[in-house]
């Protein structure tokens, strides 16, 4: 009755379920905080926060995601003049779904301050960071006219979250994966790397996890 | 099967109207210097319109009968949010769904009272619970996420947006215009497009859709959406509404008639407990079981193109 | 499209026979009844009964100010009709009779009114007499503004030239920074030659010596030879007068000129502005030159047109005769001076090589003439051998020179960056840079019989300064002596006793040489006056719009 049919580009509960947990086995190796999370009659969904600190000082040109924590601030050595300030630290939390509908992964993320909880709107999040997210583009549509990031009800916890219409995803993983050697099992770090173009600077995945 | 419309059936529940006693939150009326805060709008609301495109009526009614409160003048649409109960409404549900959900989490009343009672707040938007809008595009917000559930039903349809897109720039233009302005006939010239008959290659003859759209709203539960197919593909039997929700949704739901279901309690002691099967509501009303699913989908969907269940218990 | 909307629905197999249809549509029918119908009137009454309420409460509100507005009528009405309105009335009497004692005080009030109406009508009368002096007075002080208007246009002409004149000095300035540099240049080439020259001469000396030695060795054998022959011979030296080229027909003879008062003749030849004006030395020719690129010989007595003489392809900005008074030289702006002959007034010599305008050039006793120009040069020219002989760098544009002796050897200029300079034309060197004014020098003549030259400058003033100590003797200068030109020459009378300058104004202004004293301006010319020439039976002075003036005692 509740049929699967493997599209190209498409990605089974079942592999999804999979793939996130040898991410998250992953991670863990690596010392990256990437969690699945898991919940009586809900399907598990991964995350990920991810603090992003305002950026007060110039930009190192690497920037440190190992720890988790995207620090766009130099360290400041005396401490007393510029820590920044406390409310402009923003915490972007972004969940991984799978969608039953789409038969792919959907991407849902949300801002808030760090300090209080509040949330923090896309332009907010922009500016938070030193010279932006220049790819967080609330104006782009998708191929079939649907604005590229809106804000959805997360499946899940039924809150406000952003997402990325996944109308398209399986269009081009399908491309993706076929210009991808040893695809095999790789779906969802490949479409991580991809969707998570978005938060350039803000890496969600790196080159480590491909290993 | 083939695609026909029951124009009745639709054109009811196209007519279909909740009726509504709107008031002030007494937080914000004292907050604003609203003096007439007992004052209440009754207004007669189409199940299938949105809280948004009443949202500027109601404000200009309560800044009006408070004698042009200016204050009450300046508040940006973005702004306002209706709530009932303490609970943010969500603007991006349909006036009915919303109705119906109110009605199914008060288990103690079988029949709300009428009107049903609605605040309207104009400070402290919850943007925690409720979807943020732009200052001045609350219209095409709204509209942006009705054709967002057109598309999504187009794809589960058919496993592809195909024929949301190949309908004319016209087309796709009046199936919002038209229902934001009630005109049955032009939204149905439109829509009928998407709803009859079914996938190309399925079931020979095309006529099933490949999933139905249909949502399944449990009070303190997250909203199902299976992939649900209207037909057994080997023995060509139509599913019935009972059939489906007793398979997706076991635990609420038996198709037996006055039959129980058991399942663990919330309370996580593990403790396996029988319940009353739920009753499946939609559009004010208690769906027969044994409806077809194809009928239900193609005559009963919402303009959004999705059946919207509710469970009451 | 509109096909596929049919009614009643076609059901399919599942539904016929089924109740589901049915029920859904009657469940439907019974919601509406509940949720719709039951509350359609009573929401269209509660519409109505709203607005019908708006309407009646802001009718309320307009009755109530009516009300108000009627119990305050009542208010008044009832107040009039009381009890006490008999004592009002006696209250009402006496206001009355005290009005009437009022209206009689105002009666008188209105005749003493009149008495002052006539006072003011007098001083009226008064105020009339001064406003008619006040209008004189402002008639007076608008013939004073434009007065002063003139005045300003003036000024503001002379700061547009001098803004001109800045802009020439800046140039000449770089001129002479680059002149400097290459001349720096060829002053080391010429030391190194100089070093060369030194040892070869060195050699030669040493030669020569040798030589003359042998030489002496030889005369003083001959010397001894010749001697014995010599004793008897007598020997008569010879006296020659040096002869001096320097006297003038001026020194010759009692002064027996006249100073001008009058206007005698005015002649008009000139078909474009006049630039200068020159006496032959013997007194019998005037001639001027002018914008038309013409000189026009007169006879100085007459006044007659003698001959018009033309050549230049430029204005013509001096002229000068030499001292036998056959030759007439004009010199142009187009770089160049023409020598005529006063006879025949046919052209004999085109001295070429100035690379600006020629403002300035003399005769010399010695054949030669020398020029100054505006390319920052003075040119002494050999008019036998018909060349350049000699270039003098000036520094500054040349407006005028004279001659400080009659071989020329000694000569003065005067410049545009306000300064006179005395050369020595042999040695091409500065003997004296003289700064006394504050203007472009336009003029330099020299005294006719002191060692003295009388500058003319745009600083408005004239001076005349001691050639032997630099010092100036006299200043010259009167409110209504404002020089026109960059080349308004002065002159001396003949016994330099007084000296003739024009102004701008078209005056000719006269002063006393020997203490400055300013005697008369005579008022003939009607633009500015160029030059004037003062000769033993003739004074002559020219102007800028054509005419030629004749002086009478």
């Amino acid at each position: 009755m509740v049929e699967q049919t493997a599209a190209v580009g498409t990605l089974s509960q079942q592999q999804f379920t999979c793939e996130a947990a040898s991410l998250v086995e992953k991670a863990k190796a690596l010392g990256e905080p990437w969690t699945l999370v898991e919940a009586a009659d809900q399907p598990a969904y991964l995350k990920r926060l991810v603090s992003v600190r305002s950026a007060v000082r110039p930009a190192t040109d690497e920037l440190p995601v190992s720890d988790g924590v995207v620090d766009v601030e130099e360290e400041p050595n005396d401490g007393a003049t510029l820590h920044s300030d406390p409310l402009s630290e923003i915490t972007l939390e972004v969940h991984a779904i799978y969608s039953k509908t789409w038969q792919c992964p959907v991407l849902y993320f949300s801002a808030w301050s760090a300090n209080t909880g509040t949330p923090v709107s896309l332009d907010g999040l922009k500016n938070a960071v030193r010279d932006g997210l220049p790819d967080l583009d609330l104006t782009a549509r998708t191929a079939y006219h649907m604005p590229f990031i809106a804000q959805q009800d997360h499946p899940v916890l039924g809150t406000p979250f952003y997402s990325i219409h996944p109308c398209e995803t399986a269009m081009l993983m399908a491309e993706m994966l076929s210009n991808t050697d040893a695809a095999d099992g790789r779906y969802l770090l490949l479409w991580l790397s991809l969707v998570g173009t978005i938060f350039h600077p803000i890496a969600l995945v790196h080159s480590s996890y491909f290993n | 099967m083939q695609g026909a419309i029951d124009e009745t059936v639709a054109e009811r529940l196209w007519d279909g109207q909740v009726p509504l006693r709107i008031s002030v939150h007494p937080a914000d009326a004292a907050a604003l210097g609203v003096h007439s805060k007992s004052l209440s709008l009754y207004l007669s609301v189409h199940r299938f319109s949105y809280l948004t495109l009443i949202a500027t009526d109601v404000r200009r009614f309560f800044a009006d009968a408070d004698g042009g409160n200016a204050r009450l003048g300046e508040v940006d649409d973005a702004d306002i949010w209706f709530e009932c109960k303490g609970e943010p409404l969500k603007w991006h549900y349909p006036v009915g769904l919303l109705a119906d959900m109110t009605t199914a989490a008060n288990a103690a009343i079988p029949i709300a009272p009428l009107p049903w009672h609605v605040t309207v707040r104009f400070l402290n938007f919850p943007a925690d619970k409720l979807l943020r809008g732009h200052s001045e595009s609350m219209l095409s917000m709204t509209s942006d996420a009705f054709m967002s559930m057109i598309k999504e039903a187009d794809f589960m349809r058919n496993g592809n947006i195909k024929k949301v897109m190949g309908l004319s720039k016209q087309d796709q233009t009046q199936l919002w215009e038209s229902f934001a302005a009630h005109r049955f006939r032009d939204f149905w010239n439109v829509n009928a497009q998407l709803v009859a008959g079914g996938s190309e290659g399925v079931n020979g003859g095309g006529s099933y859709p490949r999933f139905v759209p249909m949502r399944v709203y449990v009070a303190g539960c997250a909203v199902v959406q299976e992939p649900v197919s209207p037909v057994d593909g080997e023995s060509d039997h139509e599913y019935t509404l009972g059939e489906i929700l007793s398979n997706i949704l076991p635990r609420y739901y038996s198709s037996i008639p006055g039959g129980q279901v058991s399942r663990r309690s919330p309370n996580g002691t593990g403790e396996v407990t029988t319940f009353p099967a739920a009753v499946p509501i939609l559009h004010g009303i208690e769906v027969p079981p044994d409806t077809p699913l194809v009928w239900l989908s193609r005559n009963c969907s919402y303009p959004d193109n999705f059946l919207h269940v509710v469970l009451r218990f | 499209m509109t096909s596929t909307l049919q009614a009643p629905a076609p059901l399919s197999a599942a539904s016929s026979g089924s109740g589901w249809h049915g029920l859904i549509l009657q469940r439907l029918a019974h919601r509406d009844l509940r949720e719709k119908d039951a509350f359609a009137e009573l929401f269209a009454d509660h519409a109505a009964a709203r607005s019908k309420t708006a309407a009646l409460s802001s009718q309320l509100s307009a009755l109530r100010l009516e009300h108000a507005q009627t119990l305050k009528v009542a208010a008044t009405a009832q107040e009039f009709g009381s009890s006490d309105s008999a004592r009002k009335f006696a209250d009402l009497e006496l206001q009355m009779r005290q009005l009437k004692d009022e209206r009689a005080e105002l009666y008188k009030t209105q005749g003493q009114n009149a008495q002052k109406l006539l006072k003011l009508m007098e001083s009226v009368q008064q105020s009339d007499g001064t406003v008619g002096g006040l209008q004189e007075e402002n008639t007076k002080l608008k013939a004073q503004l434009a007065t002063v208007s003139v005045s300003l246009k003036d000024a503001q002409e002379l700061i547009r030239e001098k803004d001109h004149v800045i802009q020439i000095l800046r140039d000449e300035l770089q001129t002479h920074q680059l002149e400097l540099s290459q001349r720096e240049g060829q002053l080391e080439d010429r030391e190194k030659r100089v070093g060369d020259l030194e040892k070869e001469n060195k050699y030669l000396v040493d030669r020569w010596i040798q030589l003359k030695q042998e030489q002496a060795a030889r005369m003083n054998e001959a010397n001894e030879y010749v001697e014995n022959a010599l004793k008897n011979k007598a020997t008569s030296p010879a006296i020659t007068r040096q002869h001096s080229s320097s006297e003038r027909i001026y020194d010759t003879g009692t002064p027996s000129f006249f100073v001008p008062k009058s206007l005698t003749r005015r002649i008009n030849a000139h078909d474009g502005e006049i630039n200068c004006i020159q006496m032959s030395p013997d007194g019998s020719f005037v001639a001027t030159g002018g914008n038309d690129k013409r000189v026009i010989l007169y006879d100085a007595h007459t006044g007659g047109i003698k001959s018009t003489l033309s050549g230049p392809v430029q204005s013509i900005m001096s002229i000068a005769f030499n001292n036998s008074s056959e030759l007439v030289m004009g010199t142009s702006n187009d770089n160049s001076a023409k020598l005529w002959n006063v006879g025949t007034g046919r052209l004999k010599h085109t001295l070429t090589g100035h690379i600006g305008k020629v403002f300035a050039a003399k005769f010399t006793d010695a054949g030669r003439v020398i020029s100054g120009s505006h390319d920052r040069t003075i040119k002494v020219w050999d008019l036998q051998r018909g060349f350049c002989a000699d270039t003098i760098f000036t520094l500054s544009s040349c407006n005028d020179l004279c001659l400080l002796n009659g071989d020329g050897t000694l000569i003065a200029s005067g410049h545009l960056d306000n300064n006179v300079r005395i050369w020595d034309t042999r040695s091409k060197s500065l003997v004296k840079e003289i700064s006394v004014h504050f203007g472009q020098v336009t003029g330099v003549t020299m005294h006719p019989t002191q060692n003295a030259l009388l500058t003319t400058s745009r600083d408005n003033t004239l001076k005349l300064i001691d050639l032997n100590t630099y010092q100036t003797l006299a200043t010259y200068s009167h409110d209504s002596y404002r020089p026109g030109m960059n080349w308004t020459k002065s002159t001396f009378s003949p016994d330099g006793g007084h000296i003739a300058s024009g102004s701008g104004d078209g005056g000719l202004c006269l002063w006393r040489t020997s203490d400055a004293r300013f005697e008369r301006v005579m008022k003939e010319h009607r633009s500015a006056v160029c030059g004037v020439v003062w000769g033993l039976k003739n004074v002559v002075s020219a102007e800028k719009d054509r005419g030629v003036i004749w002086w009478g005692p």
